[in-house]
């Protein structure tokens, strides 16, 4: 099944792409996944993976895009009237964008020479690492990218959205590159979603760059309704006296893996990630974070809420890695799970390597259903047992909608949550 | 208004109460006394339906329902309010949820019509200033991170809130220093009325000068041992409990 999956990819990166600039980068990647393994059960990080899903179906780009369903997925955020670049099954789609006035950003299509010049540098830089097959496929396979710049001093007001939308079957490899240079500010919404029933194959690799001392708020939501498969991966590298904050939100699709790395390469760092996801049905989904303290004196916070109804299963695994140098790190890892049934899953893994001796790191992960005692406590009050369950369940996650300081951007996750419990109290 | 008759209950199969009987006409307020291990939280359990505090034997009944056939919820809509001994956190639910789901809830299922929005926060922030809680404490998360004395006069707020026939108190004085009893005993002082019944159980004597009872019960081994008027608190205070369970035997 591996050979019959590579062998289609390795044909469908023939034809994906002929922007010279990418080429030198494009054939060493393809050549590099071809002679690579494909991760399966055995490889430790994988383990609670089905990769047949993924590896059952054959790579092909997508061709026929929808524009008409395209534009309906993109309502919400349009709506919200900030600039957007919109790609459409992994290409560039200038009618669904409002490009920025005050902010440089371009799809890697429209981008000049000069920053073509730059990306080809930078591209896979932070993402590539750990030479993840994933990654290395997207590169074989990426048609276009959202490239956002911002240069020292800059705080654009208004938040910037990508929009990586899916209409239609096939395969998409959309890139993301940001750099944001020092004593800067940008607040960054990516949009993974995917129209309903669409047997779509999402492979998005997306890089972040916070320069020193520069602020930096990124959600990053994966919504599909229904069908899909995701295999995600973001990479962030924090410099010195930066703030980084992110908020992911996954749920719906049928695969979900999204590798999440954040590497905080200069001291005095702040981080703190907040995420949630929700399965239900016959969905997966897995988060892996790694979190990389290389200098001293950064605090990362980390805060993940999982819930699994029906035969949804859910893994999450937080490698917190504090290295030799990285004396008086603060690090904090916090992930809870809600099993809403007998039939779900939950795999919760936190790993902690640490090699200096003046740390403070505290980890804690639960999987449990919901509290009898708080139950009991609500229907005391006359609340019902299916509502004060909804109400608890909520609050569950509540945590994590909450600390996203922009409730309009949160407000894009919600009708989703509110699908999630609707459905379940339907059957 | 509220007839309790023979209630015999187990808790791991173990009997706590053993034939209780008590009855609290409206406007009353009884206090329920008694040494550690005597069955007073299990009372109050067996009445709000907690999961594991099964009657074996008996009836409760308010107005002529039998609270031990209903749900915790039905209960409510009967007009019983539990003041909760170790009120729970609820992560993520804010008060304000919280008391608009069990106030919309009550209404419905008592025939009445429910507030509309400004006339129910209204209501929530009057309740605060009665309970001395500041009216941000509505946005918070139920009881996170509240000292015990905050959860306490969060439970005497929702009681206000919810306006029910019966109010039991469950040690509801326990933990509070003197400032928490002034604001709390205040809280359900204002609710006393002619049709309204109070239940108030504590293992201290304390409470009862702040909320003065009518009739104070002494429940020893799962019975109600002896009864009284409010100077029978004084007695127990001064002498404890070993002379009514000597007397009694």
């Amino acid at each position: 099944m591996q050979d019959a999956f590579k062998s289609t990819a390795l044909a469908a990166a023939e034809g994906a792409s002929d922007a010279p600039w990418l080429a030198a980068r494009r054939t060493q990647s393809r050549d590099a996944f071809s002679a690579l393994a494909l991760p399966d059960r055995k490889v430790e990080g994988w383990k609670y993976n089905d990769l047949s899903k993924v590896y059952g179906e054959a790579v092909q780009l997508t061709s026929a895009s929808d524009l008409a369903v395209a534009r309906e997925l993109a309502a919400d955020t349009l709506a919200l009237e900030a600039p957007t670049v919109t790609l459409v099954d992994g290409q560039y789609c200038a009618e669904l964008s409002r490009l920025p006035s005050g902010l440089n950003a371009t799809s890697f299509s429209e981008a000049s020479a000069e920053q073509h010049a730059s990306l080809a540098q930078s591209l896979g830089t932070q993402a590539r690492a750990d030479g993840q097959a994933f990654v290395l496929l997207n590169e074989a396979l990426n048609q276009d990218g959202v490239l956002v710049e911002v240069g020292s001093g800059e705080s654009p007001a208004e938040s910037l959205h990508i929009l990586n939308l899916r209409t239609a079957a096939g395969t998409a490899a959309p890139r993301v590159w940001v750099s944001v240079g020092e004593n800067a500010q940008l607040t960054i919404a990516e949009h993974h979603l995917c129209a309903e029933g669409v047997a779509s194959f999402d492979l998005p690799v997306s890089e972040l760059h916070i320069g020193a001392n520069s602020t930096v708020h990124h959600y990053r939501f994966a919504l599909s309704q229904s069908g899909g498969r995701h295999i995600g991966r973001v990479a962030t590298r924090q410099e010195r006296d930066s703030r980084y904050y992110a908020y992911l939100a996954v749920l719906g699709g049928d695969f979900n893996r999204l590798d999440f790395g954040l590497d905080l390469q200069g001291q005095h760092c702040e981080s703190e990630l907040y995420g949630l996801y929700m399965c239900r049905g016959q969905e997966h989904t897995d988060i892996h974070l790694a979190v990389d303290h290389a200098l001293p004196h950064c605090d990362s916070k980390e805060v993940f809420r999982g819930m699994a109804a029906e035969q949804g299963k859910a893994v999450f695994n937080g490698r917190i890695h504090i290295h030799q140098d990285a004396q008086k790190t603060n690090a904090e890892l916090s992930n809870r799970n809600l099993l809403l049934s007998r039939t779900a899953e939950i795999n919760t893994k936190p790993e902690l390597e640490i090699y200096a001796d003046d740390v403070k790191c505290a980890h804690g992960a639960t999987v449990g259903q919901l509290d009898p005692e708080a139950l009991f406590y609500l229907r005391s009050r006359g609340t019902p047992l299916e509502a004060a369950q909804s109400l608890l369940s909520y609050g569950f996650i509540n945590e994590v909608l909450l600390a996203m300081p922009d409730q309009a951007i949160a407000g894009l996750v919600t009708p989703r949550v509110d699908a999630f419990f609707n459905d379940l109290e339907k059957g | 208004m509220l007839s309790i008759e023979n209630l015999q209950a187990s808790v791991d199969e173990k009997a706590i109460l053993k034939g209780l009987n008590l009855s609290v006409g409206a406007g009353e307020v009884h206090a329920i006394m008694g040494p550690n291990g005597a069955g007073k939280s299990t009372l109050s359990n067996v009445m709000g339906g907690r999961p594991g505090y099964e009657a074996t034997g008996g009836s409760v009944t308010l107005d002529g329902v039998n609270l031990l056939e209903l749900e915790p919820e039905e209960r409510a809509y009967a007009g019983l309010f539990l003041a909760f001994q170790y009120p729970v956190e609820l992560p993520g639910v804010s008060n304000m949820e919280f008391l608009k789901a069990a106030v919309e809830a009550n209404c419905e299922n008592r025939g009445v019509e429910a507030p509309n929005t400004p006339a129910f926060l209204k209501a929530a922030r009057e309740a605060c200033a009665q309970v001395n809680l500041n009216p941000d404490f509505l946005k918070r998360g139920v009881n996170e991170g509240f000292s015990g004395g905050e959860r306490k006069r969060n439970e005497i707020l929702q009681m206000i809130m919810l306006q029910p026939k019966l109010c039991v108190l469950d040690e509801t004085d326990s933990g509070l220093d003197i400032d928490a009893l002034q604001v709390v005993a205040d809280g359900v002082n204002s609710m006393r009325s002619d049709d309204r019944g109070f239940v108030v159980i504590t293992h201290y004597q304390r409470l009862l000068d702040y909320i003065v009872p009518d009739f104070v019960h002494v429940l020893s081994d799962g019975k109600i041992i002896k009864s009284g008027g409010s100077e029978l608190a004084l007695e127990l205070e001064k002498n404890g409990y070993g002379w009514i369970e000597q007397e009694v035997a």
